[in-house]
């Protein structure tokens, strides 16, 4: 799970930047994770990425496709 | 322009009580986003797990106090995702739903899920600033 988010989180700052923007634009985050009973796995790693007033966030367990652990989605400003 | 918008009563300070890495809403192009409420009491951060029902009344009554703090309101609400343990409860869920968002209700999906810490109910919403 820790891995998977790192993954994830790191691909998505990429994402972002090759757009013009950043993680510390994103507004709202949406996590879904394949239990919530690796809620706090997660949600340790993820503080690592948004230190400073992080985004809006809603978290749940939800079921995934290809053995994926999380799935991460997010608005940010452009 | 990002403005985080900070608890307006404790209880709703989620970080604070329960170490979840977000803020309760953030303002940015005219919209305000909301984390997932649940029933959590306002004042003290202790969470009622209830009936659909219950929780759904504490999460709107909860959701009204952040809404209006930031400027907004239950009615400026424009798209809600309302998450439930079960959709067999759906109705339930329904019927104060509607009493709480009469007219001209928002977009919306409901979704069952797992929601954390065992709660029936919960709702993810964006509102116009």
């Amino acid at each position: 799970m820790a891995a998977q988010t790192r993954q994830i989180l790191t691909s998505m700052a990429r994402l972002l930047e090759s757009a013009g923007s950043s993680l510390t634009k994103v507004v709202k985050v949406n996590v879904l994770i394949y239990s919530m009973l690796e809620y706090n796995n997660m949600n340790e790693v993820y503080r690592e990425f948004f230190p400073v007033d992080p985004p809006a966030r809603t978290a749940c367990g939800a079921r995934l496709s290809g053995g994926s652990k999380v799935e991460i989605e997010c608005v940010a400003l452009a | 322009m990002r403005d985080v918008i900070v608890a307006p009563s404790p209880g709703l300070d989620l970080r604070q009580h329960y170490g979840h890495h977000q803020t309760p809403a953030v303002r940015a192009g005219g919209l305000i986003f909301c984390s997932g409420m649940i029933a959590v009491n306002p004042e003290t951060g202790e969470r009622e797990h209830g009936t659909v029902t219950s929780e759904t009344r504490r999460i709107f009554e909860n959701l009204k106090l952040l809404l209006e703090s930031a400027g907004s309101s239950l009615d400026r609400l424009i798209q809600v995702h309302a998450m439930i343990y079960d959709r067999i409860e759906y109705d339930v869920l329904n019927r104060l739903y509607r009493h709480y968002v009469p007219n001209a209700p928002p977009a919306r999906t409901v979704m069952s899920v797992q929601i954390e810490a065992g709660f029936k109910v919960m709702l993810d919403v964006v509102a116009a600033a």
